[in-house]
């Protein structure tokens, strides 16, 4: 009786392919050593999903973009020309210049050091609110997917709830409550959008604790935490990486769509939502104020969805 | 990038056009008819009205009257304003006045409405008189006035609007308006007599009505401009509702509703029935719901032929298209000032140098150069330039900008260079783009000269208004505006009276302006009065006055008429309140035969 795949590699079922890190049928697990035929020495699942990840061009693209944002925002205290609060009302609405490469706003502020702080704002809401997103809803999903019973009752019960609110209007009626802010935000975002998480969770595990190395492992006598820990997360991980990298976005989506409706973040912290909504009233003679925002969201969008679109293919059993 | 130049944004290098008028003009032309508004309320009420029957006519269709020749055909004269669904919850004056579009008010005919001069002249009202000690005020109504269903307009009707707008069971959003000035009308809201014995009363005949205030009220005429009335009848038959719905309403305006499609638009047609003193070219009004932010788009569309408070950046298109500029007016409003507010009795701000520091350390020049252009003037008083008692000349140094001077108090009062002063929030109110930038302004100027962090926190109408008017106020800063319900000082600094929308009290502001509010003496002793409590209240900072609003219109150059003709002080523009019953300015306009035939 062997306890999950992790004990010894198994053969694979598709002449070519590297080896399928799981039990007898196939299950995917990313811990598990792969022979490489070509080399004779085994790889890791990991290895392979990187060597794929990396082959994907628009993965690449999208991680190129994502980086070069991530050093823009968090690198804005040191890079930005000014501070986001700085203003010189004097220099108000002024066109992109040498001076200012992006121009100024409406009140004087460089319009470069607003989006770069802006994007740092966007990134570190997505960021927190998916971690809160993930606090909540792995837990909940982990312990509805390995208990069942009535603790899954009551989880699944909640999740239905949840589900039952319209997402935005949900997170439009936890900010009138708690005001705005970034912390604010960064709560209710990550309150609304655990339920996917959770139901990813569980119903991962409620596949995989079926599996013939998990009931082997209980067999012999595993405890649950050993079995949690050992067979069922480290097998759940890929597509909850997936889901997670695809969250980040939604919930960037979310900051700026709560921000436009002025329920976000308040000035003087720089919101690229706030900045689009901001923009509006002077869109058809100060065209930078809306677009460079604009640009700033499209480009964060499109990064993290092209990695995340690259870590579903790379991290996808199918394809191993 | 092609466009390397500095912009020099929407409000600045701001030319003079044939409809604008420079701050001199304003503050001379405004100055002159407050001060004739003023001795109209003070003394024309006490003594005998001059006789209104001379400027009695018939409205031009019921008299079969012909338009004016270049007028298009009747069918034609439709009036179409946009207006913010926000405020439009409602209908009914008596209802919710905070939330219902000011337009619908053309269902009721006032006692008195505003000319384009802005004097107080006769509507329901033929004349009045007041009592030797100004505490009775008798009116005669215009007997031949009918409501819309047949029934006469008397006095019944007044008396029974009033008892009405006092119930406290009605709750009546107003109330604040009369409770101070007639008779038991407070005690009846608070529900300590009964509604029949407030100061509003029949006098010897169905036609005559009576006022009994509880000082000597020379301003009660101007006040009245909030008079126009329920039918006593439609009141006791539908219920206090009765103009929101086409089959049961009733008028005795020049119009009546003829359908409310809610949150998309309004349309009122002409009153047959109307015989008051309008003299109203247009048979229909058209009032189309959409956000204030849309306007200027539904105006380049044609949807609409008049807008007012263009956003700055639209205000630079219209200044940069020849043909948009010429339709470009601009007036006095409602002599609105911004300004920024503290809570007085919490610390930070219970401290005069801060306060004294704050008010320093707002560049209002710049403000009006950058954000502002002709939508403002720099303000350094409550009282704006042309209104009744305006003294900004003399106080505009005790709140100027110098922030070397605001450091220094700053650094006195316990926080050198900001250091362990509090963060803050400035609350703003519903803002427009053009608050917005103003109240970001405001907070980085703070920033940026005593070091202190300002976060802007923009809240609905109904939070901020409730926020303020909490007792204790919930609001330790924030920005805010206020413009005049009638044209007297009493009106405007009135609003800082101990226990009133503010936390700041002073015994010597207070008893200066109810001093000044009854007095009946010669009049620039009591402009006197009220000028030196104005000047209390600017040394004691409770506010910094930013800016004080000078209004723009836009106007389709198909409409016409004597409200778009220069006033006695050479001031052009629809004067406020607007295409209402409370002014002349519904009589003043028409549709030319040069607009386009297919409007609706």
């Amino acid at each position: 009786m062997r306890d999950g795949a992790a004990i010894e590699p198994v053969s694979m079922d598709r002449p070519g392919a590297p080896g399928v890190a799981a039990g007898g049928d196939g299950a995917p697990g990313i811990a598990l050593a792969i022979p490489d035929r070509r080399m004779g020495e085994p790889r890791s699942v990991a290895y392979y999903a990187g060597k794929r990840f990396l082959r994907q061009r628009l993965a690449m693209v999208g991680l190129v973009i994502t980086l070069f944002l991530i050093i823009l925002g968090f690198g804005a205290p040191l890079l930005a020309p000014t501070g986001y609060a700085e203003a010189d009302l004097m220099s108000a609405n002024q066109f992109p210049t040498r001076e200012h490469l992006l121009g100024t706003d409406t009140i004087g502020h460089d319009f470069l050091s607003r989006v770069m702080y802006g994007t740092r704002t966007s990134l570190m809401v997505g960021f927190a609110a998916v971690a809160v997103a993930c606090l909540v809803g792995l837990p909940l999903g982990l312990a509805a997917g390995l208990y069942g019973g009535w603790v899954d009752f009551a989880v699944m019960r909640l999740v239905e709830v949840m589900t039952a609110f319209p997402g935005l209007l949900f997170a439009i009626f936890l900010m009138t409550v708690v005001g705005a802010g970034v912390g604010n935000i960064i709560l209710v975002i990550g309150i609304t959008s655990w339920v996917t998480l959770c139901r990813l969770m569980r119903a991962q595990l409620l596949l995989l604790r079926e599996q013939e190395y998990v009931v082997a492992a209980r067999g012999i006598g595993a405890s649950e935490w050993t079995i949690a820990t050992r067979h069922l997360l480290p097998n759940a991980i890929a597509p909850l990486i997936v889901s997670v990298s695809l969250a980040i976005p939604i919930a960037i989506f979310a900051e700026a769509g709560l921000s436009y409706l002025g329920i976000g973040i308040n000035e003087p912290t720089p919101s690229l939502g706030k900045m689009v909504a901001d923009s509006a009233p002077y869109i058809r003679v100060y065209w930078h104020l809306g677009l460079f925002p604009t640009l700033a969201i499209a480009l964060i969008m499109l990064g993290f969805t092209f990695v995340g679109d690259g870590l579903r293919d790379a991290l996808d059993p199918r394809q191993i | 990038m092609s466009q390397t130049s500095r912009d020099p944004g929407p409000t600045r290098d701001v030319n003079t056009d044939r409809h604008q008028v420079d701050r001199r003009t304003l503050i001379r032309g405004a100055a002159a008819t407050g001060a004739g508004m003023a001795s109209l309320a003070i003394f024309g009420g006490v003594g005998a009205f001059p006789s209104p029957a001379s400027v009695r006519t018939k409205a031009f269709a019921q008299a079969g009257a012909a338009l004016p020749a270049d007028a298009a055909p009747a069918e034609q004269q439709l009036w179409r304003q946009a207006s913010d669904p926000t405020f439009a919850k409602v209908l009914d004056f008596y209802e919710a006045v905070y939330e219902r579009p000011a337009v619908a008010d053309l269902s009721s005919e006032p006692l008195v409405r505003l000319d384009k001069n802005f004097q107080i002249i006769p509507a329901a009202a033929t004349e009045w008189s007041g009592s030797e000690d100004g505490k009775t005020w008798t009116y005669q109504l215009d007997p031949d006035l009918m409501w819309s269903d047949g029934n006469p307009v008397t006095a019944a009707d007044w008396v029974r609007t009033f008892q009405y707008s006092a119930d406290p069971a009605h709750a009546w959003d107003f109330t604040w308006f009369w409770s101070p000035v007639i008779v038991n009308y407070a005690a009846a809201v608070a529900g300590e007599v009964p509604v029949a014995e407030i100061g509003v009363r029949q006098g010897a005949n169905v036609n005559e009505l009576i006022f009994e205030t509880v000082d000597p009220a020379p301003y009660l005429p101007s006040m009245l401009l909030y008079s126009a009335p329920l039918s006593a009848a439609a009141l006791d038959s539908t219920g206090p509702l009765y103009n929101t719905n086409p089959e049961t309403a009733v008028s005795s305006g020049p119009f009546i509703l003829e359908e409310w499609a809610r949150d998309q638009y309004l349309r009122y047609r002409r009153n047959e029935a109307y015989s008051g003193t309008l003299d109203i070219p247009m048979q229909h009004v058209t009032v189309k719901f959409a956000a204030p932010t849309t306007n200027f788009t539904l105006y380049e569309a044609d949807e609409i032929d008049f807008m007012e408070n263009p956003a700055p950046a639209e205000l630079q298109i219209i200044q940069g298209d020849p043909e948009l500029s010429e339709q470009l007016y601009q007036g006095v409003g409602d002599f609105r000032v911004d300004y920024l507010f503290f809570d007085v009795t919490k610390a930070p701000f219970d401290n005069l140098l801060v306060r004294q520091a704050f008010s320093h350390a707002i560049d209002r020049d710049a403000i009006k150069q950058q954000i502002l252009g002709p939508l403002g003037n720099p303000a350094f008083s409550f009282l704006a330039p042309g209104f009744p008692a305006s003294n900004m000349d003399a106080l505009a140094g005790v709140q100027a900008f110098d922030p070397d001077l605001a450091k220094r108090l700053l650094a006195e009062a316990g926080y050198p260079d900001g250091e362990g002063f509090p963060d803050q929030e400035l609350w703003l109110r519903a803002p427009t783009p053009v608050e917005s930038a103003v109240g970001g302004a405001i907070g980085a100027m703070l920033t940026q000269h005593l070091n202190i962090n300002v976060e802007i926190g923009p809240r609905d109408q109904k939070t901020f208004t409730d926020a303020l008017n909490a007792k204790p106020t919930e609001i330790p800063l924030g920005f805010v505006s206020y413009g005049m319900d009638y044209l007297d000082p009493s009106n405007m600094l009135g609003v800082w009276l101990s226990g009133g929308r503010h936390s700041w009290t002073n015994e010597s502001f207070d008893s200066g302006v109810q001093e000044a509010t009854i007095f009946l003496g010669d009049e620039a002793e009591r402009i006197a009065m009220f000028q030196a409590a104005e000047r209390i209240l600017v040394e004691d900072v409770p506010a910094v006055f930013i800016h004080y609003r000078t209004p723009v219109q836009l106007v389709k150059p198909y409409v016409a008429g004597d409200a778009l003709v220069a006033d006695d002080n050479g001031i052009a523009a629809i004067h406020w309140p607007g295409f209402s019953t409370g002014s002349t300015v519904p009589s003043g306009l028409y549709i030319t035969q040069e607009a386009p035939a297919d409007r609706s």
